[in-house]
């Protein structure tokens, strides 16, 4: 019941005519990033955010967090229409979404999507109301040993997506925690890695590495080597679905929801890995698995509603723990911090306005995308169909003066041309870029961590290990390396997964 | 050791994480290490520095063990010199020159293999972008950047 009432004071948060207008920009913009190409929830959020440090905490979270969820509705767009994904979940959605475009079934497919996502939404907020406030309470007796291992799990688990090697991916987030070291230490007040450079005091600046870890090196990279670009010759005839689409869908939906809804609370798995897992379960079960890859109306609908609900859960870890799931949810966690809200199991009372707040303005926003996406969708694709050559000028434009603003430093632009040079680099050799900011910006939290874990223990480093809570985390986080390691070879295969997925 | 280098990616990333990780061992000494109990601001950086060689190395050994044959991608430096060009001149433009003369300065870089192709298409571009930016962040939003050379 008390929930209830939480809820209620957060639609009274997220009505007001200044959050819907954020809500609505965030739904709009994280629409238009699943759709166009060249431009991810990690891109545009590392670019705005500079920008939502003028404005105050809840609306900018409220426009952040739409982008985010509104990219993983439109993915499907992209993936139907153009046989490309969008997003890198939308990538189980190609083979039965464009399947039915080629046989003229491109309307009922988005229709569905469209219906699949909004449900997994409705479900997956209902989740994140009413068992994060018991997870929070949960986490409270978490201690330093504690967070040192989930900061770990957290790093590990963001590793997992990776279909790299598993040396270079660790080695990317141990580069990362490397770099959050550079500036003043906090607890010494001792200047590290500065070089004698006052402009490093404060350490290097995680908006202008992740412009140019994800932003600039992806242009680099995309310019350096173009894609071929898909034509789109399927048209769009009617967009209601048929009734035996919807019966066939509702059980794949309801299963989507679940499976992705669960995988979506830890970090690391998340909404990719949960639309192939709906995938998978749809086709075990199917009655007839020779469907599946020719237009399978459940290969459509159990991915998305995964897709959709995983990424909603995702934020569970964040909201609740402080831990970021994700690469942009590591941005959003640093969003908070420069707004000087404390994430961790004390934010959802501290900043009740901003917890609830959130959630009833995801669920309005993911009424937005319903309403909005399927009557508007011839316009999505003419979007689409923008070419590249005038979509990376901007993210190149907005981004410096996005970076520059921060503390109006020229110094802060060099640094993210310079990171993006390295990403480059670092890209052609196979790295994964989102591990790497992870670690610069949970780097702090997790030295400090490890200082009082062993200030506590009196020096002693078994008690990571002897403490139940940290010990359970600790073998999870093992049981992920080993995971990794192992399927690390066959997952090599994939080349156009690969090149998404390292855009996480 | 076999003679063809099948994994060059591992073995050059995993070059560069030893030599990181072993720099940052060597510039930690400069910090006082501490002990355990009392982690020095030296310790955390020497043990992610280790933890990094080490990967590194293991990096280097799966590379040279590989038998999947992944060269590295041959790939056109030009773009990424241009994009860097466009990035710094925008750094060192926009207080001395103000923002409309630094996004120039961007948009040129960013375009110039296109520009004597699609002058008026580039033009529009800047036009619309750097216009888009000055009414919506620098008015509306009030990103303290300066226009012009000659504003305060």
């Amino acid at each position: 019941m008390d929930t209830i009432h939480s809820i209620i004071f957060g639609f009274g948060v997220a009505l007001t005519p200044t959050n819907l207008l954020y809500c609505a920009v965030g739904a709009l913009l994280g629409t238009v990033i699943g759709v166009l190409p060249g431009m991810s929830p990690v891109i545009v959020v590392s670019m705005l955010l500079p920008l939502t440090f003028k404005i105050p905490a809840v609306p900018s979270i409220i426009m952040l967090a739409g982008i985010y969820y509104g990219s993983h509705h439109s993915g499907a767009t992209c993936a139907v229409m153009l046989n490309m994904p969008g997003e890198p979940s939308s990538v189980v959605i190609v083979m039965d979404g464009h399947a039915m475009a080629r046989q003229g079934r491109a309307g009922p497919a988005l229709s569905i999507a469209a219906i699949s996502s909004f449900f997994a939404g409705c479900v997956s907020i209902l989740v994140i109301a009413f068992f994060s406030p018991a997870i929070a309470r949960a986490a409270l007796q978490f201690q330093a040993p504690e967070y040192a291992s989930v900061v770990l799990l957290a790093l590990v688990g963001a590793s997992a997506l990776s279909t790299t090697s598993i040396f270079k991916t660790l080695g990317m987030a141990a580069l990362g925690l490397l770099l959050g070291t550079v500036g003043t230490d906090l607890s010494t007040g001792v200047t590290r890695f500065t070089f004698a450079d006052p402009l490093l005091d404060d350490g290097i600046g995680f908006v202008a590495v992740a412009v140019g870890l994800f932003a600039v090196s992806e242009i680099a990279h995309r310019l350096g080597a173009p894609e071929a670009r898909g034509r789109i010759d399927e048209k769009i005839r009617g967009v209601v679905p048929r009734s035996d689409d919807l019966k066939a869908s509702w059980k794949p939906i309801l299963r989507g929801t679940a499976l992705g809804g669960m995988l979506g609370i830890l970090p690391g798995t998340g909404p990719l890995i949960s639309a192939f897992a709906s995938y998978a379960l749809e086709k075990r079960l199917a009655k007839d698995p020779t469907r599946f890859g020719r237009g399978a109306i459940e290969g459509v609908a159990g991915p998305e509603a995964a897709d959709n609900a995983a990424a909603l859960t995702h934020f569970i870890p964040m909201l609740t723990f402080g831990i970021p799931a994700g690469a942009t949810f590591a941005l959003l966690l640093g969003a908070l911090l420069v707004q000087g809200i404390d994430p961790g199991p004390l934010m959802i009372t501290a900043h009740a306005d901003l917890f609830w707040g959130l959630i009833a303005s995801m669920w309005i926003g993911n009424l937005m995308l319903l309403v909005f996406n399927l009557p508007l969708v011839g316009v999505w694709i003419r979007v689409l169909q923008t070419p590249y050559r005038f979509i990376y000028p901007m993210i190149l434009l907005f981004s410096c003066i996005g970076v520059y603003s921060i503390r109006n430093e020229p110094f802060d632009v060099i640094v993210a041309g310079v990171t993006g040079a390295a990403g480059y680099l670092l890209r052609k050799l196979d790295c994964p870029p989102a591990p790497l900011i992870l670690g610069l910006i949970l780097g702090p939290l997790e030295e400090e961590n490890l200082r009082r874990s062993l200030l506590l223990s009196r020096g002693d480093p078994s008690v990571f290990v002897t403490r139940p809570i940290s010990l359970c985390i600790l073998l999870l986080t093992a049981s992920l390396l080993i995971v990794l390691c192992s399927s690390g070879v066959r997952r090599k295969g994939d080349r156009t997964v690969t090149r998404r997925k390292e855009m996480l | 050791m076999p003679g063809k280098l099948n994994d060059p990616k591992s073995v050059a990333a995993g070059a560069i994480f030893v030599a990181v990780g072993i720099s940052a061992v060597v510039i930690s000494q400069n910090y006082q290490m501490g002990t355990a109990l009392h982690m020095g601001p030296g310790y955390f950086p020497a043990l992610v520095g280790v933890l990094l060689a080490a990967l590194g190395l293991g990096a280097i050994v799966s590379g040279l063990a590989s038998k999947v044959h992944d060269p590295i991608p041959a790939s056109k430096l030009e773009p990424l010199l241009l994009i860097l060009a466009g990035i710094f001149s925008f750094a060192f433009l926009v207080e001395r020159a103000g923002l409309l003369v630094a996004a120039a300065s961007l948009i040129f870089f960013a375009c110039l293999r296109r520009l004597l192709t699609n002058p008026f298409e580039i033009l529009l571009v800047y036009l619309v972008l750097t216009g888009f930016a000055a009414v919506v962040f620098v008015r509306w939003l009030g990103i303290d950047i300066r226009l012009f050379w000659w504003s305060a």
